[in-house]
């Protein structure tokens, strides 16, 4: 006899984003329709775009969360930081709290990006004593010779901190989540890919929960560098808040931080200790994308599908990029799949890009508006890309609300990976 | 971390790739453990004066292409090998096949340049090799370049969970042919060597003094390696029906954190444990069926230390009837592959049971404080008739933990 696949549903939803830790704090600023953008200072002032949006990270609030003689927030990259504090949140919301017991049932998946702010930390000691100036405002070179004298004051975990699996490893330590633990790196859909490997693998039985999703930060010069050279950044010359507009004629977009994660539960489990289903999973969807240029749409569109089989959902949450190829390519894939007709929610206009992080962003909104806990208000101020019509049109458009409503968030990578997880909202 | 029994499709490994600090080629790593020898020699690469140090695993036979990254090549020679030694061609192309790598640092040789020229005042405009570089750095970059080559559009996913990376890659990869969301995939992982890595494990005190002797009571450390190691695992009944030599069946395969702390392992190996056990139980087996245990043995104190305190505990009746399992470990050949070592450790494991030996444990010498009565290997290569069914474990900085139980297949 085969076993059934269990049913996997959301329970929790923990967030750190530009407007504040929670949910809530993503709800009511994307109803409100604010902007998160601020100038950049310092070295990361000088770097283009020169905007970003940024969290005033609540340090103290880790205290409420973990134990600090475990791990302490400076054993942290700051995507680590951010991706604690949101799981934190979200234990938090559900009266989870680590006590110090341990759950071999448990897990936590994570996607992740390896390059900053990770490679500047992680030599940081090394850096600042290992590097004469090179010049007047010319920065500084790594001084070889002086490299034996300084290693002694790097400490292990300026290495440790940095390295790919921390993310996932911190979330398992801070928890004493025992069961599966891993980071997925890629680029902009790892984040995603997380959240679905997370779900195959309650599906499968391998666990009863796990925390699931990506925190990121880009506030580092090689990436926002690296970004701009993929074109992604706006050079408009326009107030941030108007400055990122996906699926319209105004291209480009901003950097942000932030993250999301999710508590995945194995229905049975979930409905056992009482819990409040947010919304069960109606699929995950994921393809690599084929060189053909003229069969990207068609795999796209068949990640999406696999999201919410036989359905159309009420809302959806694309990648929203800002880059008028990936936006058009986007825009076609749903409206293969999906036809017309949904709502689309993006909170890049407000909070930007967070590589990794977007998608599960991405999720978290669908998963609030359809949920009636966020009303989206941003449509295009300006005209929609004819080309990218089908989700341009549907930004500002309002979905179904409530029990039954569904959602698909999706997102596409460098990597050529393109994710899609779906979810049908409970009452 | 496999579907339940019930519903398991038989997957098994159909090609090998690698290259490693012995050189290009399954058939050359195999020849240097077999014979007992060592791989690591000077380090060359960069002055190793300031770390202390005089030995590392580079594959320095590997003829550099300048503009490609280290890790790259590494990782494109092993394709070479594992795509003709699994006859993988045209019909393996698609939405069928997958790709899954594991790596630490993915192509990194590129980075340092850039963080320097990045670093300077003002930024500099970029070029066509700062493009190239940048592109490169991405962690899942060698993933998408290997399965464009291959045409796979299946799958692809890059884990980075350090030194379990590409079993962790190797059991994913598993997962999506047993459910079906790949009928083949391409997987193991790829690391190379660089500065940058061997400076942070030298700020960490893990770094061995001279030589690296897995599960002995004077061990002091690792020797970092680098390599790139394939396999071509797939259906079992598609493999058959191909014609597909069959090196070896995966049996079951586990996974679990310590939650503990990111410096150092659960001293007792609880996470090891709970990752054999899974292994055991998917695999429907008990200690007494394990034949053979290829071990992560970093030979340093924490890892090795933990590492057999698990294996007295899983394999404690067997221990005291005299009939535990040989224990060897292969870093002591290659060096401490971090991404490629899950990959290489298991690979290995399944040669030996092709070629039913025991590989020896290099270097081994005085077993740790009361291991006295289990067997390293450590005289060189022995007959070993009848070894069906290897356990090979894998341990990473965070407290990850993973077990694949392999099972030999007779031709």
């Amino acid at each position: 006899m085969v076993e059934q696949p269990r049913r996997v549903v959301i329970t929790g939803l923990g967030v750190t984003s530009p407007f504040g830790v929670g949910p809530a704090a993503l709800a009511d600023g994307l109803s409100a329709g604010r902007s998160g953008f601020a100038a950049l200072d310092g070295r990361l002032g000088n770097v283009p775009p020169g905007w970003g949006a940024q969290l005033d990270l609540p340090r103290k609030r880790f205290k409420e969360f973990f134990d600090t003689r475990v791990l302490r927030l400076s054993t942290m990259t700051r995507q680590t930081q951010l991706g604690c504090i949101a799981a934190g949140d979200l234990l938090q919301s559900l009266d989870m709290v680590p006590d110090g017991s341990k759950h071999p049932d448990k897990g936590a998946f994570l996607g992740s990006f390896i390059v900053p702010p990770d490679f500047a930390k992680q030599v940081r000691a090394i850096r600042i004593l290992s590097h004469r100036p090179e010049g007047e405002d010319a920065g500084f070179v790594l001084d070889d010779a002086r490299l034996a004298e300084t290693m002694k004051f790097a400490s292990a975990f300026d290495f440790l901190r940095a390295l790919p699996n921390m993310p996932s490893s911190h979330l398992s330590i801070q928890t004493g989540y025992q069961g599966p633990a891993c980071t997925y790196l890629g680029s902009d859909a790892s984040g995603l890919q997380a959240v679905g490997m997370a779900i195959q693998t309650i599906r499968r039985g391998q666990a009863t929960a796990m925390i699931a999703g990506a925190a990121f930060s880009p506030f580092q010069e090689v990436h926002l560098a690296w970004q701009g050279q993929r074109g992604l950044w706006s050079s408009a010359d326009l107030p941030a808040e108007e400055r990122v507009r996906p699926y319209s004629v105004r291209p480009g977009n901003l950097p942000g931080e932030g993250g999301a994660v999710f508590y995945l539960e194995d229905r049975d489990v979930a409905e056992a200790r009482g819990a409040t289903i947010l919304a069960e999973v109606t699929g995950y969807g994921q393809r690599m994308l084929t060189p053909s240029e003229d069969e990207q749409a068609d795999v796209r569109a068949e990640a999406l599908r696999a999201a919410l089989p036989g359905g159309t959902p009420d809302w959806v949450a694309p990648s929203a990029l800002g880059r008028p190829d990936m936006d058009r390519l986007d825009a076609q894939a749903h409206a293969q799949a999906f036809g017309a007709g949904f709502a689309a929610v993006a909170v890049t206009p407000n909070i930007g890009f967070a590589g990794p992080a977007t998608g599960p962003l991405q999720l978290a909104a669908a998963l609030l508006s359809a949920r009636g806990d966020a009303t989206p208000v941003r449509g295009l101020d300006v005209d929609v890309d004819p080309a990218s019509a089908a989700l341009g049109d549907a930004l500002g458009r309002q979905g179904a609300v409530g029990a039954g409503a569904t959602a698909v968030a999706s997102c596409f990578s460098v990597d050529g990976v393109h994710a899609a997880v779906g979810v049908r909202v409970e009452g | 971390m496999t579907a339940s029994s019930s519903e398991r499709v038989p997957v098994v490994v159909t090609g090998l790739g690698m290259v490693t600090a012995a050189g290009e080629g399954t058939e050359t790593a195999w020849s240097v453990l077999r014979d007992g020898h060592s791989a690591l020699g000077p380090l060359s690469l960069f002055d190793p004066a300031p770390y202390g140090l005089s030995i590392a695993g580079e594959a320095l036979s590997i003829a550099r292409e300048d503009g490609v990254d280290r890790a790259l090549q590494l990782l494109d020679m092993a394709a070479d090998e594992v795509l003709t030694a699994a006859g993988w061609g045209d019909d393996e192309r698609g939405g069928d096949t997958g790709v899954v790598l594991g790596t630490c640092q993915g192509a990194i040789e590129g980075a340092g340049g850039i963080h320097r020229r990045y670093a300077k005042r003002p930024v500099p405009a970029g070029d066509a090799d700062d493009r190239r570089a940048f592109a490169e750095y991405r962690p899942g970059f060698g993933t998408t370049r290997l399965a464009e080559r291959i045409g796979a559009e299946g799958p692809l996913s890059t884990v980075g969970m350090v030194c379990v990376s590409s079993s962790v890659a190797l059991m994913h990869a598993v997962d999506l042919v047993r459910c079906g969301e790949a009928r083949r995939v391409l997987a193991g992982g790829f690391e190379a060597f660089t500065q940058f890595v061997l400076t942070g494990f030298h700020c960490i005190g893990a770094l061995a003094d001279e030589e690296l002797r897995p599960f002995d009571q004077d061990r002091t450390g690792t020797v970092l390696g680098e390599g790139a190691v394939l396999m071509t695992l797939e259906r079992e009944d598609d493999a058959r029906a191909r014609g597909a030599t069959i090196l070896a069946r995966v049996l079951g395969a586990g996974v679990a954190a310590d939650a503990f702390h990111m410096t150092a392992p659960d001293p007792k190996g609880g996470g090891l444990e709970r990752a054999i056990r899974q292994a055991l139980g998917e695999a429907g087996l008990g200690p007494a069926d394990v034949d053979y245990i290829s071990a992560h043995g970093t030979g340093t104190v924490f890892n090795d230390g933990m590492e057999s305190k698990a294996f007295a505990r899983i394999f404690s009746e067997l221990a005291e009837d005299g009939r535990m399992p040989p224990v060897t470990g292969v870093k002591s050949v290659f060096g401490h592959t971090l991404g490629a070592a899950g990959a290489l450790d298991a690979a290995m494991a399944i040669l030996a049971m092709r070629h039913e030996v025991f590989t020896p444990t290099v270097a081994h010498e005085t077993p740790i404080e009361g291991l006295e009565d289990w067997d390293f290997n450590p005289d060189g290569v022995k007959a070993a008739k009848g070894v069906d069914v290897v356990l090979s474990t894998n341990s990473a900085f965070g407290g990850n933990n993973s077990a694949l139980l392999l099972q030999r297949v007779s031709s």
